[in-house]
């Protein structure tokens, strides 16, 4: 009683106006302490309280996002948040207890199941600048400081010892350039990260708080580096991080945007550099991961860094490299071969040899049998060398060998008295033929022999090597296939059967003439060619040009290969995979009718969902159903502990479980759309769609076919199989033939 | 024609709910800036209530220190703090906010209402009779024993 009468009257209400002014003043009752009440927010800027009513819920998404922030750095503060909407009653969203580690907040927020899978990140000080280099750290010191990298040379002979006052020494140089003479403090933070085991990190960057001296912010630079760092470890997720960075006040400006977010660091490079030390320290020692990973992972550094790992040498290496890469460039001009360098320079190596042994053979030639016998070894040799060289070889060789065979069979190809010009020019590359040896030694027999297959050779020569200098192996073989001697007959003669009448050519006539009028396509509407590499702009083309429309129009021409079914949509061929095509038609069937069948669990499992989720949860249950899942809500416990699952969908082989629950939540809140599912679901449709689908290999009726492209127009997604794999394909314009043809 | 119109200054109250937009942009911002308040008044209970999503109320109650009666006139006006005085303060700034500007510019962009009690009102009293109780229940203890 006493107490009542004491604190009576003792708070003030205050009642304010938009301009900031107190309208109203009331004395109240309340313990020590403030309340701000806000209602009607926006109300005097009407565009954003329309924004703001029309995405509410997303609005609060984001909000509790940044609240837990706060709830995770807060300690010793207690932070409830709840909800009330009009339908239900009052909503736990987050709730913590004030306690002083860390850790229970973050078991507070997220529940006890995030504990577990996540690690102590501890500040790793670079303490031996050897490692620093090695690692590829201090980027910034090797990058903008000849002198340094000078001085870690030299001390990579010494003893860590020294090396460790350099690299301190290092930290106040760069200090005092900045403007900052103050006592070096050494960075400390404290973080916590996923495990880089397999599976323990999260889909997306959902669970990443970052806090600089205890200020929720976003450092774009440390985001960037702590995730990179752990798709080395773990490719295919992201971590839960929690990291707070301590620093001197006097080196960080908090002043850039007005909601704070944004921060600048005087230090930044130091703290990556110890940050990327540290983490790279905590999953080297993990126990779980494979140490194939980590040599792996080591492998990736030095190729991609390699300027850091060891700066001098590898510059040099580096230029000698790309000197060479040029020069090889050069002389393999036109060739179109990827090839590693390594292969690259082993090439050249076998190219001075080829070459310095050709010399010798030019000048053997006057003695057509050794030449021969010397021609057979060469082919061996040639089986095991790769395209590039026949393409290199090209160069040189062939030029000397005009010169001296010039002198010793001008007469042979003079007797065969045809324009002797273009046998002359000719010449030259039958010599070139026979130094790459594409023409095998049975040839060279006597003279006459070797005028006709010159002439031939010739032939080859002009269709396959000038044009294409980049000839590939089978190439060479069909060469020397041409220029056995009994096909040499043939060709010499050129001679073919044709039967026509008169008629039938004034038909083509006419049609000739009559494309010849024709004009080119006012739009060429597909441009990209077919290559795995412009999947992404034939969709676009694709999807821009067809619409689900044309495909009902589409004539089915045929069937090519067992495999594809080529149609027409008025002057544009397509080639379409009957595979995928109807794997897809197949598959979002199933995606839009199948509702999975569930298994009711013995004990009901809880999910420890926050306390968003749990509401996007009950917000979606209709398509939980549909997916098979179904929950028991308890919304009078506290959130975490609100959700239970009651059954998970059994789909024969396939068993699923709370991940999939937690990704379609994701996949809610992002967007929400009535056919979501996990995919792990949309793996299963996409196995099942493609067993039930037509095989490549069987062949098909017109009719079959038909149905198939009907299919592709009554589907979403018509571009993709579910596996990725393109369905059709633009082939060529028909009116683009007819007027290339007119051309040439 | 000349169209030439005179520069002057805008006016105060536009100045005020020109950059009060600008400082409170979402939801989001404006419960940050209230619990930030709160961590800075050095609570250790912090109650954030909604309803409705925030449409119909956003309410944070705290246990912090509190506002005395002779700070209420400057509490909701623009650039008006307690955390800094000059700029040089700004380096070494430890608290969430220095500008003065999150709760004029919710004051500008909704109807805000402040109930506070600051720790100085009444401690005294409040404080003693809590030891006379406590002394007294362990008498009380103490003589049963």
């Amino acid at each position: 009683m006493i107490y009542n009468v004491l604190f009576y009257f003792l708070a003030t209400k205050i009642e304010c106006d938009h301009k900031g002014n107190i309208i109203k003043k009331t004395p109240c009752s309340r313990q020590i302490g403030t309340t701000v009440s806000l209602t009607n927010l926006f109300v005097s800027l009407p565009v954003r309280l329309k924004e703001f009513h029309k995405n509410v819920k997303r609005e609060f998404n984001k909000m509790t996002q940044l609240l837990y922030a706060y709830c995770l750095i807060s300690l010793g503060v207690k932070i409830t948040c709840s909800n009330q909407t009009s339908a239900n009653s009052k909503n736990l969203v987050v709730a913590t207890q004030g306690s002083m580690s860390y850790k229970d907040n973050i078991a507070c927020v997220f529940g006890l199941k995030q504990l577990q899978s996540i690690l102590e990140i501890k500040p790793e000080y670079v303490s031996n600048i050897k490692e620093n280099i090695f690692k590829g750290l201090s980027q910034d010191v090797a990058l903008t400081e000849e002198q340094s990298i000078a001085d870690v040379e030299i001390n990579l002979s010494e003893d860590s010892n020294d090396a460790e006052n350099i690299e301190s020494q290092d930290i106040c140089s760069s200090q005092k350039s900045q403007g900052y003479q103050n006592v070096v403090k050494p960075i400390q933070f404290t973080g916590f990260i996923s495990s880089c085991a397999h599976g323990s990190g999260r889909s997306t960057t959902d669970r990443q708080f970052y806090f600089i001296n205890s200020r929720p912010c976003e450092p774009t630079k440390i985001i960037k580096l702590i995730n990179d760092v752990y798709r080395q470890y773990n490719p295919n997720q992201y971590p839960f991080v929690f990291l707070n960075v301590n620093i001197e006040t006097a080196s960080v400006d908090v002043n850039v945007t007005p909601d704070k977010r944004k921060i600048f660091l005087t230090k930044e490079s130091i703290i990556l550099d110890v940050l990327k030390n540290s983490i790279l320290k905590l999953f080297e020692s993990i126990p779980r991961t494979l140490k194939i990973d980590a040599s792996l992972h080591k492998d990736i550094v030095d190729t991609v860094k390699p300027v850091t790992s060891q700066p001098r040498i590898f510059n040099s290496f580096l230029q000698q490299f790309s000197n060479k890469d040029v020069s090889e460039k050069n002389s393999i001009h036109n060739s179109r071969s990827i090839e590693k360098p390594d292969l690259k320079r082993k090439s050249t190596s076998i190219l001075d040899f080829i070459s310095s042994k050709h010399v010798r053979k030019v000048d053997d030639e006057y003695l057509p049998d050794d030449c021969s016998v010397k021609h057979s070894e060469y082919s061996v040799e040639d089986a095991n060398n790769i395209k590039g060289e026949c393409v290199s070889k090209y160069g040189e060789p062939s030029i000397n060998n005009e010169k001296n065979i010039k002198n010793s069979s001008n007469k042979t190809i003079s007797l065969e008295g045809s324009n002797e010009e273009p046998i002359t020019r000719n010449n030259h590359e039958v010599l070139y033929l026979e130094s790459t040896d594409k023409l095998p030694d049975t040839q060279i027999r006597g003279i006459n022999d070797i005028e006709v297959q010159k002439k031939h050779t010739i032939k080859c020569k002009t269709n396959s090597s000038l044009l294409k200098p980049s000839l590939t192996s089978t190439d060479v073989r069909k060469c020397k296939v041409l220029t056995d001697r009994d096909d040499l007959g043939k060709y010499n003669k050129r001679s073919v059967t044709l039967k026509t009448s008169l008629d039938h050519v004034k038909h083509l006539a006419n049609i000739y003439q009559n494309n010849k009028y024709k004009t080119l396509p006012e739009r060429v509407k597909f441009k990209s060619t077919i290559n795995p590499v412009h999947n992404k702009k034939c969709e676009e083309e694709l999807s821009k040009e067809i619409s689900m429309e044309s495909f009902k129009h589409m004539d089915v021409i045929g069937q090519f290969n067992l495999g594809f079914i080529i149609t027409r949509l008025d002057d544009d061929l397509f080639i379409i995979d009957q595979h995928a095509t109807d794997e897809i038609y197949n598959f979002e069937i199933l995606q839009k009718t199948t509702e999975l069948t569930n298994q009711k669990l013995v004990v009901p499992q809880p999910l420890e969902l926050t306390g968003v989720n749990e509401q996007i949860l009950m917000d979606n249950l209709e398509i939980f159903k549909k997916n098979g899942f179904m929950f028991d809500i308890d919304e009078s416990a506290p959130p975490t502990k609100r959700i239970k699952l009651l059954t998970i969908p059994m789909s024969k082989n396939w068993i699923f479980g709370k991940e999939d629950i937690e990704e379609l939540l994701f996949m809610l809140r992002e967007s929400s759309s009535e056919y979501c599912r996990p995919s792990r679901v949309r793996a299963m449709f996409a196995s099942r769609a493609c067993r039930k689908s037509v095989m490549i290999g069987t062949a098909l009726s017109k009719a079959d076919m038909k149905k198939l492209v009907i299919h592709m127009s009554e589907i979403d997604k018509p571009w993709n199989c579910p596996h990725g794999r393109p369905t059709i394909r633009h082939l060529v314009n028909l009116a683009l033939i007819h007027v290339k043809d007119d051309v040439e | 024609m000349d169209t030439q119109t005179e520069i002057k200054p805008i006016n105060r109250d536009t100045v005020h709910k020109i950059c009060s937009g600008q400082v409170v942009l979402s939801l989001a911002v404006a419960v940050k800036e209230l619990i930030e308040n709160s961590l800075d008044a050095g609570a250790t209970n912090i109650d954030i209530r909604f309803k409705n999503y925030g449409i119909d109320l956003i309410e944070v109650a705290d246990n912090g220190c509190g506002v005395t009666e002779d700070n209420f006139a400057a509490l909701t006006l623009k650039y008006h703090t307690s955390k800094l005085s000059d700029y040089s303060d700004l380096l070494g700034i430890t608290s969430f906010g220095f500008r003065g500007e999150a709760l004029s510019s919710l004051c500008a962009l909704s109807n805000l209402s402040i109930t506070t009690r600051h720790q100085s009102a009444g401690y005294g009293k409040f404080s003693f009779n809590i030891l006379e109780l406590y002394f007294a229940i362990a008498n009380v203890n103490y003589n049963c024993h």
